[in-house]
């Protein structure tokens, strides 16, 4: 059984599961809400304070789609990676002053640190990392702390009950230094 | 007059083993473990069914750590799953289902190692036996696609099908 990371809408998932009609062992999924009654308080960013529900791209890109992948039992494990704690995560010059050392540690990591100095000269206040954030929990999912809940749709926005035995886990921390480390390829 | 003692098989069945906390039957489910920790203390435990019970209860790799640190990398009684889902420790005559590491390799990077899955799988029967346990619940040890790269049929099976007994449930995913 095989694992898929997705950082878009879940047409392509949805579609691969349709077409196959297969079973998946864990799907990361960038994307999701988990609001205040699922994320402790310390956790809470400012920005969301109070919200229990939020739209988010990638689930609203194809609504029909991200229903069937979250009601699906032919995916094992489903790990949302959240706006609630991507949102904290951003790549900007002191990140990038981080991760720049390592730039040879392997191709991908040097072409990520080519188009960041690229990016960063361009927009200094940094880049939202999300789908990197997403990649990095597929290697690692201790990087983030998870809950496990059921995904709601109210009103046009996603939200996360706490729940049990759904295998379901949205984010709701970081572990920052963990997250670089991974990025840049050290264990 | 001869008395036969047949010695009983463990049993196998296809499922998920986080579903059998569900069952009231059930007296243990096994997580399959390495031996590292972090710099935190806290037990490298992303890949597998660790990765998921690291996910479910949050204070699952500080136990485990800190079984790690003080045992060494040997099967472990974590706690037990109460009611509402969470670990907390063990109760005297509680009737929540227990949860024990199973150390299947050192080193989560490598494969898993056939005779630590012996060893892992006698310690189990010493704390089965002490705790009576009679439906304790295990995966195919070893044997992740992408973690323990064991084969079952030829490096695990045999091994365990020497030690268990039908106290022993082998489950696995489809």
């Amino acid at each position: 059984m095989y694992n898929i990371v997705s950082g878009a809408g879940l047409s392509c998932v949805a579609k691969y599961l349709d077409k196959y009609n297969t079973k998946l062992n864990e799907v990361v999924i960038q994307g999701g809400f988990a609001g205040d009654s699922v994320v402790p308080e310390q956790y809470r960013l400012a920005k969301f304070a109070g919200k229990e529900t939020c739209p988010t791209f990638n689930l609203n890109a194809d609504i029909p789609a991200a229903k069937l992948v979250i009601d699906t039992k032919q995916i094992h494990t489903k790990r949302f990676v959240s706006k609630n704690v991507c949102h904290g995560v951003i790549y900007d010059q002191e990140m990038h002053e981080r991760i720049r050392p390592f730039r040879h540690n392997n191709k991908g990591l040097d072409m990520l640190v080519d188009g960041m100095e690229f990016y960063l000269n361009q927009k200094n206040r940094g880049k939202a990392f999300h789908d990197p954030l997403a990649a990095c929990v597929a290697i690692d999912p201790t990087i983030v702390e998870f809950r496990e809940v059921e995904i709601y749709r109210e009103k046009g926005e996603w939200g996360a009950r706490l729940a049990q035995s759904t295998n379901t886990f949205i984010s709701v921390a970081l572990d920052r230094e963990r997250f670089e480390q991974i990025l840049i390829g050290t264990n | 007059m001869f008395i036969t003692i047949e010695k009983t098989i463990m049993q196998e069945t296809i499922g998920d083993i986080f579903n059998f906390l569900q069952d009231p039957q059930t007296d243990a489910i096994c997580i399959f473990t390495n031996g590292m920790t972090n710099n935190q203390g806290l037990a490298m435990a992303g890949a597998g069914q660790a990765g998921i019970a690291s996910s479910k209860w949050t204070n699952f790799r500080s136990r485990l750590g800190r079984h790690l640190r003080e045992n060494g990398n040997i099967v472990g009684l974590l706690g037990e799953i109460n009611k509402e889902g969470k670990l907390i420790n063990r109760q005297e005559k509680s009737n929540n289902p227990s949860l024990i590491s199973f150390p299947t390799k050192q080193h989560f990077l490598n494969p898993s190692i056939p005779k630590l899955i012996e060893q892992s799988a006698k310690q189990l029967v010493e704390i089965a036996n002490n705790l009576r346990l009679n439906k304790v619940i295990l995966g195919r040890a070893g044997c992740g696609f992408a973690t323990g790269r064991l084969n079952w049929e030829n490096d695990v099976k045999p091994i365990l099908a020497d030690i268990f007994n039908d106290r022993f449930v082998i489950v696995n995913m489809e």
